[in-house]
């Protein structure tokens, strides 16, 4: 789907969304999720052709493919606890939706060590 | 993913909206609130596979 499209959809799902608040508020904001993973559905298709080109560019650079997996996986950690950090914050839920993030921010934390120590170690060789 | 999803979503809460409304007026305000949680269920069982097979798009995509 052309960004286009998604930008028309989620206008769209927006002001369905926003008739629907007084009356039913939780089904206002289940039509926002679903408004939002049909845009994430339309988005993850162009974030896996953008992988598929950065795995080939990778192979021509030889330490890029180290930290490639790395990066990835972190990416992909940001796209779901955003995806459900500002669903809870658009609930009214801000401490959860930072609960979220924090976890989410862990876990990246926790993935991108390798690099940090990778780096720490030619550093200590350098000098 | 497509697009009918969101209008799925919107006619089952317009519907229970609606439901609801008509339910309260006429004096059944315990048969609303079933309407509602109904509603708020089958629109629950719709969305967690939807969200399932995105977080397993991405897993495959990342890597994860």
């Amino acid at each position: 789907m052309s960004v286009a499209g998604i930008c028309a959809l989620a206008v769209c799902a927006a002001i369905i969304a926003l008739s629907l608040r007084e009356m039913r508020p939780e089904m206002a904001r289940l039509l926002a999720l679903a408004a939002s993973l049909v845009v994430m559905g339309a988005a993850v298709p162009m974030a896996a052709e953008f992988v598929a080109a950065l795995k080939d560019f990778s192979l021509i650079s030889r330490p890029m493919t180290q930290f490639l997996r790395p990066m990835l996986k972190v990416t992909g950690v940001a796209y779901i606890a955003q995806f459900a950090a500002e669903l809870c914050r658009d609930c009214g839920e801000n401490a959860l939706a930072g609960r979220v993030e924090l976890a989410g921010k862990t876990a990246v934390a926790l993935m991108s060590f390798p690099i940090i120590k990778d780096v720490f170690l030619k550093l200590m060789n350098f000098l | 993913m497509d697009v009918d999803l969101i209008f799925q979503i919107a006619g089952v809460g317009i519907i229970v909206a609606v439901m609801n409304q008509l339910l309260t007026r006429s004096g059944r305000e315990e048969q609303a609130m079933m309407t509602t949680i109904a509603g708020l269920v089958v629109v629950l069982i719709i969305l967690v596979d939807k969200i399932g097979e995105l977080f397993a798009t991405v897993k495959t995509v990342f890597g994860l």
